[in-house]
């Protein structure tokens, strides 16, 4: 005797009919899901694209003159020239992120405080956010220049001081650069500080001056370690971006003078497009996106772990 | 069509119905500025996107797009009846700068020599533009050799006026302008005729030198940073007593509404060896045409429309297209009235003698021209900072010739 049973793998009809509004929205849901699958897959494309491009000795001029295999990674990296736009990436991020972390603390703690017409400081706050990196870098390049033409020379020269040459002298251009990125995104870290500061409970803060703590005890010992994970959130966007810092370069110095500012964003740009070799130019570009990857790889690390301390 | 933002184009805009009504033929345009604008051009052509028919373009640009393949000759268009008005006149463009947008394919040389790529619509020349009101107070004439150039710069330094200024941006034309200029009046060639470069050559390392040197001592303290409006504002402005570099430059300074300087100005040529003639390199800009192009005779009639005598005075005397490439413009009686006074008298007779005499590309062609600047132009902002001028050209040197193998252009 046998018995009829359904094949495996089809849901009768009727069962299926009786999921009804549940199956219909997991469907649907799905549906749903497609943008968030799809974008990370043209992303992706885009990427590999650009790895393929490294594997292959293609020039603007030319075109594609075949597959190198990965010849474009060793000529990168025995490049003397990479690795000093490598360093220079590096140091630039270095005084750029530390200078802003400190300025960007000091800030956040000022605005946190109830002072009068602290609210127009906390919106002026933002507008050097809301300007392109590249207009803030050619209105700070107007006020660099030679002789009294230029805002701070001008100053220096009021003062009986000798003018500078600021972006285009070699022991300043990068200070130079560095500060016009901090005018630039110091804001974004400390509005992100300010957001931290004001979700502070006040109870600690309360118990804190109980016991006697000054102000410095009070944000060295109660707020500084309550803003960790913001000062990480604000660090991780921060150091990938002045890691591939560009406009603010290339509207100022273009990697001058000599090759003092030139890096690796400029490097790569500049093998890509000006000297039309986009394999060479790509593969700097790849080896920037290591650097990010493994940075934001030991940021993240830093998140979790905070997280589970 | 895609055009570099520029006197030339500005005067022409405005003139678009004009051709589109006489031609039948309807046009878009986009206009960029000159960085953005190399960049665009670039992308479109190497990708073969072919969006623009026709592009603005000049001598040291197209090189690399002619040997690559994207640009159209245009002698056939030209040699054509059919195609060519017979009022055009074409030998009323000077020959040396429809010559300078001509060129066989030869590496090094070959320059007014097989396809015509461009049509040329201005054309600039390089002249020591300086304060003949200085000058004449502190009783000096305008220098004949390199070291009579830094001393003149020296000697005019004075309170808040700088001796000299000259473009120090790197990959702005810094050594493409007045620095070639004198350098090729020393006899100094950027390649010998293997293609191996010479730029650290005797000749290239003293006016190097001298050059750098006289910046340093007499110029501004930013110089590397100096785009070559920077300059032409500093000297405008009244804060320099030199600036060698467009002669063009002039009309701004001649401008009251734009300078200070209105008629204290005078023009020389170049710094030279005292064995040698001056000589001035050359920039044209010029109209070319894409090989893509979707209508090729559409794009000629358009470049021969914008090219001819009528619409070169208009842009010229309206749009303040100086130098006009042709001699009927340059000859016309309204614009020798307004460049007759420039410079106290001394323009018209400069130009003139370079355009005449002097001036020709300052670059041998080859279509890596803009690395070689680039890194010519880091020697020079080195050797400013205080490198020795042998070492740091030297090192310039080897990276352009590696290059010049790594992309097949050396043996």
């Amino acid at each position: 005797m046998s018995l009829a049973l359904p094949r495996l793998g089809r849901i009768p009809r009727s069962k299926h009919a009786a999921l009804g509004p549940e199956a219909r929205e997991i469907r649907i849901g799905r549906l749903f899901m497609i943008p968030a699958l799809v974008a990370p897959i043209c992303l992706s494309f885009v990427f590999l694209a650009g790895v393929y491009v490294t594997l292959n000795n293609w020039r603007l001029t030319t075109g594609n003159l075949g597959f190198v295999g990965l010849s474009n990674y060793a000529k990168v990296l025995s490049d003397p020239k990479f690795w000093h736009s490598a360093l220079l990436t590096l140091k630039f991020t270095a005084l750029d992120i530390s200078t802003e972390v400190v300025l960007a603390t000091l800030m956040a703690l000022a605005l946190n405080e109830a002072l009068r017409g602290v609210r127009v400081f906390r919106s002026l706050l933002i507008l050097p956010l809301m300007t392109p990196p590249v207009v803030g870098a050619l209105v700070w390049k107007v006020l660099f220049r030679s002789g009294t033409g230029g805002f701070f020379n001008f100053v220096l020269w009021k003062a009986g001081l000798p003018s500078q040459g600021f972006l285009g002298t070699p022991d300043q251009a990068l200070y130079s650069l560095v500060a016009i990125d901090i005018w630039l995104n110091m804001p974004f870290i400390a509005t992100i500080l300010l957001a931290g500061l004001q979700t502070i409970p006040q109870e600690p803060l309360d118990a804190a001056r109980i016991d006697g703590a000054n102000s410095w005890q009070m944000f060295w010992r109660v707020k500084l370690p309550m803003l960790v994970p913001f000062f990480i959130v604000a660090l991780f966007f921060r150091v990938i971006d002045s890691l591939n810092v560009f406009d603010t370069i290339y509207g100022t110095t273009t990697g001058g003078p000599g090759d003092t500012t030139r890096v690796l964003s400029i490097n790569g740009y500049e093998n890509a497009f000006p000297f039309y070799n986009l394999s060479f130019g790509l593969t700097v570009f790849m080896m920037l996106w290591v650097i990010c990857m493994v940075t934001g790889y030991l940021l993240y690390r830093r998140v979790k772990q905070t997280q589970a301390a | 069509m895609i055009l570099n933002k520029h006197p030339f184009t500005e005067s022409l805009i405005p003139l678009l119905p004009q051709f589109e009504q006489q031609t039948g033929i309807s046009t878009t345009n986009l206009i960029l500025p000159e960085a953005e604008y190399f960049q665009k051009i670039l992308v479109d052509l190497s990708t073969g996107a072919g969006e623009y028919d026709v592009f603005m373009t000049g001598p040291y640009a197209h090189w690399a797009y002619d040997k690559a393949g994207w640009t159209q000759p245009l002698e056939d268009y030209l040699q054509d009846p059919k195609m060519t008005a017979s009022d055009y006149d074409a030998a009323d463009l000077f020959p040396p700068l429809v010559d300078a947008n001509r060129w066989d394919l030869t590496l090094g040389g070959g320059v007014g020599k097989g396809h015509q790529w461009a049509i040329p619509v201005m054309v600039e020349t390089y002249v020591q533009v300086y304060r003949k009101d200085i000058y004449d107070a502190a009783g000096l004439k305008p220098a004949t050799t390199i070291e009579e150039w830094r001393d003149n710069n020296k000697k005019a330094t004075s309170g808040d006026v700088k001796g000299i200024i000259v473009r120090g941006s790197r990959g702005g034309g810094m050594t493409g302008t007045g620095f070639i200029s004198a350098f090729r009046g020393y006899g100094g060639r950027v390649f010998d005729d293997n293609l191996v470069c010479t730029v650290n050559s005797p000749e290239g390392v003293h006016i190097a030198e001298q050059y750098c040197a006289s910046v340093k001592e007499s110029g501004p303290e930013g110089w590397t940073n100096v785009t070559w409006y920077e300059g032409q504002e500093g000297y405008a402005s009244g804060q320099y007593a030199q600036y060698f570099d467009c002669d063009f430059f002039t009309a701004l300074y001649e401008d009251p509404t734009k300078s200070k300087v209105v008629g204290k100005n005078g023009v020389a040529l170049p710094p030279h060896a005292t064995d040698k003639q001056p000589f001035s390199s050359v920039w044209t800009w010029a109209l070319g045409m894409s090989a893509r192009a979707a209508d090729k005779n559409a794009a000629w009639y358009f470049i021969q429309w914008a090219t001819a005598k009528q619409q070169m005075l208009k842009a010229t005397l309206d749009g303040q297209n100086y130098n006009p490439t042709r001699k009927s413009v340059f000859d016309n009686a309204d614009v020798q009235k307004q460049m007759k006074s420039w410079g106290n008298g001394t323009y018209l007779p400069a130009v003139l003698d370079n355009l005449g005499k002097y001036a020709s590309p300052g670059w041998p062609p080859e279509p890596e021209q803009t690395f070689v600047g680039t890194r010519w132009d880091q020697a020079l902002q080195e050797i400013w900072s205080g490198t020795d001028a042998k070492e740091a050209l030297d090192s310039a040197k080897d990276d352009i010739d590696a290059h010049m193998k790594d992309v097949g252009l050396l043996k």
